[in-house]
């Protein structure tokens, strides 16, 4: 896996402190992950929008600034190109209004902030093990053409 | 005359009034009929009994003038039938006189003159007769006498006389002398009287010389024979003389004097007669002349009582029904007044009571309307109060636990450095947990603040903006200079009725926004003025920043809102304003466009006491 190119995970978060936390976990637990941190919506869509290579998670904060973090996962999640993404909603709100129109749209996950570091990182993994058969089939499908 | 109707007159009457007034004009037109007819009848019955007398009297007439004739035939034909047929229209015309009406209806007094020369004629008649039978004995006795003297003469024949010649001649004279008498009789000539006379004298004269020559007593029995017979035939002249008179002067007299009377009497009935004609033509005109005037005079009348009685009563049944289809439709009409008490007085006043009742369930409707508006309205304010208060719940404990977050994130690092023994590393991020309680504390006591707007600090008073704001210009000197900031504050503005103190807070939290986004790299400018509306004082305060986006300047009045998180400040500063002008009964709003600046307006309601001041 060392020798594999790293993977890039999206993160949507306008906290700073909060970005620090994530990214101190993720890149403790596995130097294998590039981490994107993109701090407001304006940015994570645009970023989005002219994806070069698919990232390996998105990470999305529901509460970021000029657009919603509904709005980037309906956007993600009604485009054939990108769909497949996994998105992890990662946020501090846990109504059930925003956990159900969250999962209603599509997102993968639902975590809500604060979180046991260990619980975080095992959903991360799960995520990620799941992600790597469906893409590996993905290419196959490719090539085989 | 229709109000008249209708005011005094209650409708049932009315009614009846109209049939009474119809029954009047026909009873009316009747009685003039009756009594034109009754006078026309009267005339014509009148004319009837005159024409009848009429008839009678020339029947009268008629027979008067047969009785006449036939006494002429009977006195000059010796027709006995004649004298029958006299006394027999004698009869008839006394009856004729007698039975008719004539005699009660003359008023001419001919009749009883009539009546009496008849009586008269008729007795000269009856002598008449007399006289005629007399003279018809008179005249046998002639012929009598004659056959004597003729017998006389023929005895003379058969006796051997001396002159048979003489005596011939003698008969012969006296065949003369019947002759004459005779005539006379037929024609009533004197002369025939006068030439036998003569010849009576001259056979006597004659007879008396035989005698005197043959001295035959014979001739002296002639002789006294002959004057016999003239003795006779002289009264049988006189009498005819006497009943000549009779007919021709006193009987002739008497019938011109009844005929004359008749004649009068005609006249009277043919004048009484045309006067009962003229009277009938008169009746006759005036009725037809008249009646149909008068009959449609009373047409014409009775229309007219009929259209105004008519008029009276349907007129205010037609405006009651104007009145409730008005009521009907929900109208506040006005109903017309009616005096009287009767069926549509009635009727009045339920539409009276109708109407009020109508007013009174209007009025009621329209209370629970407004009732259920008011209702409305409040549990739309109750539902909205407690959206606001779900969503200032979720808003809060989300944007608390933030700090939280980053406290416990960091906590967890620190832990996990200090085990891994990078202890200087873990000391660093004591800091950022430091920093996130400080947040925390801040926006408690932010949160706390807010929630003080318009329970404490709730007394009003009237406030000199001007003095306000130049007093606040002076306490902001410092960090105004610090920012570059120029603060200009306009001349006279209004004084309004609020609390002191928010309004400071409202210009603090204006001045600290305009430090954080309305920097100018140039100098940042603010301008607070004002400008007056009718019922509101409206107070600004512009910057010369790089001014907000439209979509959000809703946004940013909301509690936690920032437009840069990089920025300090909890978010709450604007949401204090909205709720400080809130509670003075005002609102605050942001006109801006990027790159030109922004506006933050704030409107003051204008209430009674800085009215008063």
């Amino acid at each position: 896996m060392s020798e594999n190119k790293k993977e890039t995970i999206l993160l949507i978060e306008d906290d700073d402190d909060h970005a620090e936390i994530i990214e101190f976990y993720i890149q403790e637990n596995s130097s294998d992950y590039d981490i994107v941190r993109l701090a407001d919506g304006k940015l994570a869509l645009d970023y989005i929008k002219e994806l070069q290579t698919d990232p390996w998670l998105i990470l999305l904060d529901l509460k970021v600034p000029k657009f919603d973090g509904h709005e980037i996962l309906k956007y993600i999640k009604s485009n054939d190109t990108i769909k497949h993404l996994p998105v992890v909603v990662f946020t501090t709100s846990n109504s059930d209004k925003d956990i159900t129109s969250a999962l209603e749209l599509g997102a993968n996950s639902y975590l809500v902030k604060p979180t046991d570091p260990d619980e975080f990182l095992q959903n991360i993994a799960l995520l990620l093990a799941y992600w790597k058969i469906n893409k590996r089939s993905h290419i196959t499908e490719e090539t085989s053409r | 005359m229709e109000e008249f109707l209708k005011n005094h007159i209650k409708l049932k009457h009315r009614i009846y009034l109209s049939y009474a007034i119809s029954s009047l004009f026909l009873l009316a037109v009747i009685v003039i009929s009756f009594f034109a007819f009754k006078s026309t009848s009267n005339d014509f019955v009148n004319f009837l009994k005159i024409s009848t007398n009429s008839q009678i009297n020339f029947e009268i007439i008629k027979n008067v003038e047969r009785i006449q004739n036939q006494v002429l035939l009977y006195t000059s034909s010796d027709l006995s039938s004649s004298a029958d047929k006299v006394d027999l229209l004698h009869e008839e015309v006394l009856n004729l006189i007698q039975n008719s009406t004539i005699v009660q209806e003359d008023r001419s007094g001919r009749l009883t003159p009539m009546l009496n020369n008849l009586k008269e004629y008729y007795k000269t008649f009856e002598e008449l007769k007399k006289q005629k039978k007399l003279r018809d004995s008179l005249l046998r006795q002639i012929r009598e006498s004659a056959n004597i003297i003729e017998h006389s003469f023929h005895s003379f024949n058969r006796k051997k006389v001396v002159n048979k010649l003489i005596i011939s001649k003698l008969l012969n004279d006296f065949l003369q002398i019947e002759k004459n008498a005779f005539r006379y009789f037929d024609t009533l000539d004197g002369n025939y009287v006068k030439n036998a006379k003569k010849s009576i004298k001259n056979i006597n004269e004659q007879l008396a010389l035989l005698q005197l020559k043959e001295k035959n007593p014979l001739f002296e029995e002639i002789s006294s024979s002959i004057l016999q017979y003239e003795k006779i035939f002289l009264e049988a002249v006189q009498r005819t003389r006497g009943y000549l008179y009779l007919v021709n002067v006193v009987m002739a007299a008497q019938a011109y004097e009844i005929l004359y009377n008749a004649d009068k009497l005609n006249d009277n009935l043919l004048n009484s007669s045309n006067q009962s004609k003229k009277n009938i033509m008169n009746v006759i005109k005036n009725t037809t002349e008249f009646l149909p005037l008068v009959g449609l005079t009373f047409l014409v009348l009775l229309a007219i009582f009929s259209y105004i009685i008519l008029k009276s009563i349907t007129s205010p049944i037609t405006s009651l029904t104007e009145t409730f289809n008005g009521l009907a439709q929900d109208e506040n009409i006005k109903i017309k007044e009616y005096k009287l008490n009767d069926e549509l007085g009635d009727l009045t006043k339920a539409a009276t009571v109708f109407k009020n009742t109508n007013a009174t369930t209007k009025e009621l409707l329209k209370k629970s309307q407004t009732l259920t508006g008011e209702l409305e309205t409040k549990q739309m304010e109750l539902e909205r109060s407690n959206d606001e208060l779900e969503q200032f719940v979720y808003t809060v404990s989300h944007d608390l636990k933030s700090p939280l977050v980053t406290s416990m994130g960091f906590i967890g690092i620190i832990k996990k450095l200090a085990g891994e023994g990078k202890l200087e590393e873990a000391i660093s991020k004591l800091d950022k947990v430091v920093k996130s309680n400080d947040r925390m504390n801040q926006l408690i006591g932010d949160l706390l603040d807010l929630s003080r707007v318009g329970r404490i600090d709730f007394e009003k008073k009237s406030i000199d903006m001007s003095l306000l704001l130049e007093n606040f210009k002076q306490t902001q000197k410092i960090t105004l200079r610090e920012n570059d900031i120029t603060l200009k504050i306009e001349q006279n503005l209004p004084t309004i009725y609020a609390n002191e103190s928010r309004v400071l807070q409202i210009f603090e939290n204006l001045i600290s926004n305009a430090i954080k986004y309305a920097k100018n790299p140039n100098g940042t400018i603010l301008e607070i003025g004002s400008k007056d509306e009718a019922n509101n004082h409206l107070i600004f305060c512009k910057d010369n920043g790089p001014g907000i986006s439209k979509e959000y300047h809703k946004k940013i009045f909301a509690l936690f809102y920032r437009l840069d998180n990089s920025m300090e400040g909890t978010g709450i500063g604007l949401a204090i304003i909205q709720k400080v002008m809130k509670f003075h009964g005002g609102y605050v709003w942001v006109e801006s466009q990027e790159g030109k600046g922004a506006t933050f307006w704030l409107r003051f309601p204008k209430g009674k006491k800085d009215e008063r001041k």
